[in-house]
């Protein structure tokens, strides 16, 4: 087993996360090369690195388990909380966190640490869930999941000594640059190509392509799942840090439903089997929602266009379907970018490499 | 809690129960013939909420515009199984949900754009706001409504799925689609009733959810989507009897935490509720009354 899983397996881990590193770099020195001349990239550019973290944990879930979660928005919260708490500075922090205990009064930490903590706590949370949440059958536990969406946003809402409630937390230092969205954007694709190539990550494949025959063949599908859900949360989780050391202010509706509709049509649209998947999809949203803002705010290129409120979710919602009905599974379907650019280049040269190896359970030809 | 609290604590659950169960139902009959939990079913709430509020806006009776509220329902119900569904027949459980998502979206977003994304108010009958003293007990009428809609849906429903042939034909498709197609039941019907009636409880228990907030918004088919698709869960996923006592249960949770938790707690109740929801589902992981087969 393990020699035949590095044999079809051990180039794709290198190959398909240094293809998408080297993408993300590319987009990365764009967004160098736009600070101070007052673009609106300097912003899109690190919220797209921001982006592919919470899109890679969700695809870790999801795309590899075949499970649907709602709740991942709850883990970005979890992240965020924390490091607000942990980040702000102490003056403003007695006005925003009504009865924060005093040790905590005093904490101003900085980057590295913070996040460390928070995807620490997020990870706690999730092993804690986790252990009720694995052992339902898959429709108990999306649904579950989306209980979870709920209690989470409940309390964030309503806690509010330490949450401010629905007004939200502001004056967190801005800690996160583009270098660093960009590193933790790495590190997730790492994470997420290794975690899908791994033993744990292929059992968790054979789970979704048919959870009886998995479990007949030896699969703990629970186990699979759980660890999967832990590994994805904490990343989740990092992401809330991330994201708030970025945003510097923020409330409960933002670790919402509308959220999570967001990440999972990025997900559907790349196509969920794979991480250059996830990164297209957010790649593509990214792009068309701020060509859609724009629309919103009354100008594309120059031009006006009559306002129309809600049409940027709309577009989003209308091209997920369309891809759901037309490319059930996205842009990408089952393969890694880098054996898309093998397969062209056996197109054009034959007698070349062949492609990679194909997931499991793949009955169906791309394209 | 003296005797009389506890009844009043119990009209209250019976009657929000039964918006539930009424709201469930229309989600588990869909599911049981396609396998889709559809996730713009909410959406229908919020039809019949905006087609009631811009009718009676314009003068139309409270009457009419609660019929034309249910029509539209049931007519956008249908329409939804015909452009965004039957293209997806056969398609896995995830692909589907995920499209009745976008759906949702979808039409929330018309609804922002074309009406306002901000809250309406709309106007009941005033019968609904006063309320009948029985002893200690004060009982309001939309309660009284709610719980007399209910009951009779639920009869009403049984009824059908018990005696009518295309009832029959329902259940048999939810128990083995293809098994009741090699019958004679015709698959594009069946799956069209189901989503009719889907779609006309969806209008009634609308016009229930609309009479008991007072309001409408865009997003306002988030929470009765919620509350159907947690009690179909925790009755079993396909099974209507189910559905029924999970919105019920679901109801008396909520209805429980919010008459014990003391005041400082008070605005976790829905919280609470749903933990109680993943504490059942952990014991039963497939529902209280879940179909003996497992579903292919």
């Amino acid at each position: 087993m393990n020699r035949l899983r590095r044999s079809l397996y051990a180039r794709n881990v290198a190959s398909t996360s240094g293809l998408l590193i080297g993408v993300l770099a590319i987009v990365a020195v764009v967004g160098a090369l736009s600070a101070g001349t007052g673009s609106s990239l300097t912003l899109i550019i690190p919220n797209f690195f921001i982006t592919v973290i919470i899109v890679i944990a969700l695809q870790m879930f999801t795309g590899n388990s075949g499970v649907v979660s709602w709740g991942h928005s709850a883990f970005v919260g979890i992240g965020a909380y924390v490091t607000a708490w942990l980040t702000v500075p102490s003056v403003i922090k007695s006005d925003v966190f009504r009865t924060m205990p005093s040790w905590l009064l005093n904490a101003e930490w900085s980057f590295i640490p913070t996040i460390i903590v928070a995807t620490l706590a997020g990870t706690l949370a999730a092993a804690l869930i986790g252990i009720v949440l694995c052992r339902m059958k898959e429709t108990a536990m999306a649904m579950s999941t989306l209980a979870l969406l709920v209690i989470a946003h409940g309390v964030y809402a309503n806690w509010f000594g330490m949450t401010r409630g629905a007004q939200g937390v502001y004056g967190l230092p801005q800690n996160t640059t583009l270098w660093g969205a960009f590193g933790f954007a790495c590190l997730a694709v790492i994470v997420g190509v290794t975690f899908r190539d791994s033993r744990v990550g292929l059992r968790l494949q054979a789970s979704r392509e048919d959870p009886l025959a998995a479990e007949a063949t030896g699969v703990s599908v629970v186990r699979a799942r759980y660890i999967a859900w832990v590994a994805s949360a904490a990343l989740a989780a990092l992401c809330g840090s991330v994201w708030a050391q970025f945003n510097l202010a923020f409330d409960p509706s933002q670790f919402y439903y509308t959220q999570v509709f967001a990440v999972l049509s990025m997900l559907v649209i790349g196509g969920m089997a794979t991480m250059s998947g996830a990164i297209i999809g957010a790649g593509v949203v990214t792009v068309l929602s701020q060509i859609l803002y724009n629309i919103e705010g009354g100008s594309l290129f120059g031009i006006d266009v009559p306002r129309i409120s809600g049409l940027q979710q709309m577009i989003l919602a209308i091209v997920t379907l369309l891809i759901l009905i037309y490319r059930r599974n996205g842009i990408l379907s089952w393969w890694e970018l880098d054996e898309w650019v093998r397969k062209g280049k056996k197109r054009l040269f034959p007698g070349s490499r062949p492609p990679g190896a194909r997931p499991m359970g793949d009955d169906k030809e791309g394209g | 809690m003296s005797a009389a609290e506890i009844a009043q604590q119990i009209i209250n659950a019976l009657s929000l129960g039964s918006m539930y169960a009424l709201l469930a139902l229309g989600l588990a009959l869909v599911f049981g013939v396609m396998g889709l939990v559809n996730f713009a079913y909410g959406e229908l709430v919020t039809i019949t909420g905006y087609t009631m509020y811009l009718l009676t806006l314009n003068g139309v009776s409270w009457g009419i515009a609660v019929c034309a509220g249910i029509v539209f329902a049931t007519i956008a119900s249908l329409l939804m199984e015909r452009f965004a569904f039957r293209p997806l027949r056969n398609a896995s459980f995830l692909t589907l949900l995920f499209s009745s998502f976008a759906l949702s979206v979808i039409i929330q977003n018309v609804f922002r754009a074309a009406v306002s994304p901000r809250t309406k108010g709309i106007e009941g009958p005033s019968l609904f706001i006063k309320a009948i003293h029985v002893g200690p007990l004060s009982i309001s009428w939309l309660s009284i409504v709610t719980i007399a809609v209910g009951v009779t849906c639920l009869l009403g429903l049984l009824i059908f799925m018990r005696t009518s042939l295309a009832g029959i034909g329902m259940r048999a498709a939810a128990e083995n689609f293809s098994v009741a197609r090699l019958m004679g039941v015709k698959a594009n019907r069946v799956i069209a009733l189901a989503f009719v009636i889907s779609g006309l409880l969806a209008g009634i228990a609308g016009v229930l959810w609309v009479s008991r907030s007072g309001s409408v918004d865009p997003g306002m088919g988030f929470t009765p989507i919620l509350k159907a698709f947690i009690a179909t869960v925790i009755g079993g996923l396909g099974s209507l009897p189910g559905a029924v006592l999970g919105g019920f249960i679901l109801a008396a949770a909520e209805v429980f935490f919010i008459a014990v938790l003391p005041t400082s707690v008070a605005p976790f109740s829905d919280p609470f509720a749903l933990l109680l929801v993943i504490v059942i589902l952990y014991f039963k992981p497939n529902g209280l009354l879940a179909p003996v087969a497992e579903r292919a």
